[in-house]
């Protein structure tokens, strides 16, 4: 997109009214020069003016510890109304899940999502469990799970699992289910305490129709606090923030 | 560092604000959320309709502004805007989704609840500075900024709906923001010399 064409769209885009792809488009733009950049802030800048004008209405009592509780919280499902955002499929049983991928670190890809798929009954996750901890246990490092949820005009979902240590046993497990509206590739990219940002490879088709991502590193992920797959325009596309697992 | 939960900040609190709104730290959840949520919330009420919508509205929006987080710059603009942006976009994305459905009501301005008595200064100022830019447009660039804005319609539905040419409706929305904007800065300037002038 040329400067003429982007300024074409800057108000419309203030606005939120382009189409995704252009928008996407617009953004990329945006990037890289200064000038249209400095329209666009300027024309969003007179849009918030609207809002802002509005007189404001109370939010219900309660609503900022909601908000508090679900970003403390590791971003869980929305409080009260709806959710649809899921996808059809539901964010999967994140045990079963975590295990598969700590047997993919192993190099049983097959055996794992084979397993993954006739494990979700409550005993074949136990199972799998035991061997879990004592997979973990000789990777000598502590596991770390997040459950992706979608930005919100995604319907996608995901889970991802990170072993910390020290040493070069880090490793990282991504997976999530192929979001729509599509606008791969789609990366990896970690945040730490120190607000360092580490960026892995990109996701690939596992052959479910789902796309994942895993590889060992020498970054110690034991200092991670969220992961987000970002798209083609580094939009994030799925976000979740890093929590201890455990067994149970 | 703390946030005062009113008042201006400089750009280097909010770069910090939102550093540490990426460490999922309360404190700078809480005060992202008084300083902003209210806005927010109103923002939902007005174009989705329902108490219930905005509510939804306004936890999305807070979670997609922690997603994104990282990735603010306050060298492109203020966080202000930029949370507006999100919010704005994201009811905008549920309007036109919704439309096929049959879309909700619109809350008249004469029906929004009455704000708290206890409404901060800093809030009713930012208000009347809006509504004073707003009113320094024509009935004409209103009308077409109310169209976009609260109905998210776009430049060529516009210009369908009211048999106006598709640039000449592009051509008014933009006059409309740009003085939008001018009229903020003039007030930004003038309310810059009133400070200097008190502290000399």
């Amino acid at each position: 997109m040329t400067c003429v064409d982007v300024r074409d769209r800057l108000t419309d885009h203030a606005l939120g009214l382009l189409p995704v792809d252009e928008s996407t488009d617009v953004e990329r733009h945006l990037d890289w020069c200064a000038g249209c950049r400095k329209e666009a802030s300027e024309l969003q800048e007179a849009v918030a003016t609207v809002g802002f004008s509005l007189p404001e209405a109370a939010p219900p009592r309660g609503l900022e510890e909601r908000i508090v509780g679900r970003l403390v919280d590791g971003s869980g499902p929305r409080s009260g109304g709806r959710d649809h955002r899921l996808g059809r499929r539901g964010i999967r049983s994140l045990v079963a899940a975590t295990l598969a991928a700590i047997l993919v670190a192993m190099g049983a890809v097959g055996w794992a999502f084979a397993e993954r798929h006739t494990a979700q009954t409550t005993e074949g996750n136990l199972q799998i469990a035991r061997r879990l901890y004592k997979l973990i246990a000789g990777l000598g490092g502590q596991p770390y799970r997040v459950q992706l949820l979608p930005a919100a005009r995604f319907h996608t979902s995901g889970f991802a699992v990170l072993v910390g240590s020290r040493g070069t046993n880090n490793f990282i497990y991504v997976e999530v289910l192929a979001p729509t509206p599509a606008t791969g590739p789609y990366t990896v990219q970690v945040v730490d305490r120190a607000g360092g940002v580490q960026s892995f490879g990109q996701l690939a088709p596992n052959g479910n129709g789902d796309l994942f991502y895993g590889n060992f590193t020498s970054q110690d992920l034991s200092k991670a606090i969220t992961v987000s797959i970002l798209d083609r325009a580094s939009d994030v596309v799925l976000s979740g923030k890093v929590a201890l697992y455990s067994a149970g | 560092m703390t946030f005062d939960r009113e008042g201006p900040l400089s750009s280097e609190s909010e770069q910090e604000l939102m550093r540490q709104l990426v460490a999922g730290e309360e404190d700078a959840i809480r005060a992202l959320y008084t300083r902003f949520g209210r806005s927010v919330y109103t923002v939902g009420l007005r174009l989705l309709g329902s108490a219930e919508s905005a509510e939804e509205l306004t936890q999305d929006v807070f979670l997609a502004a922690w997603r994104k987080a990282a990735r603010f710059d306050a060298e492109r603009g203020r966080l202000s805007t930029w949370l507006m942006a999100i919010a704005h976009n994201m009811a905008v994305d549920r309007l036109r989704h919704e439309r096929g459905a049959g879309r909700p009501p619109l809350v008249l301005v004469d029906e929004l609840p009455e704000p708290d008595p206890t409404d901060e200064e800093d809030a009713l100022v930012q208000r009347d500075r809006a509504r004073r830019a707003l009113a320094g447009l024509s009935p004409a660039e209103r009308q077409l900024l109310s169209q976009a804005y609260f109905y998210g319609w776009t430049a060529r539905e516009i210009a369908e709906a009211d048999g106006i040419p598709l640039g000449t409706v592009k051509t008014r929305l933009r006059t409309a923001l740009i003085k939008l904007r001018r009229a903020e800065a003039d007030h930004e300037k003038a309310a810059a010399r009133l400070a200097k002038g008190s502290l000399e």
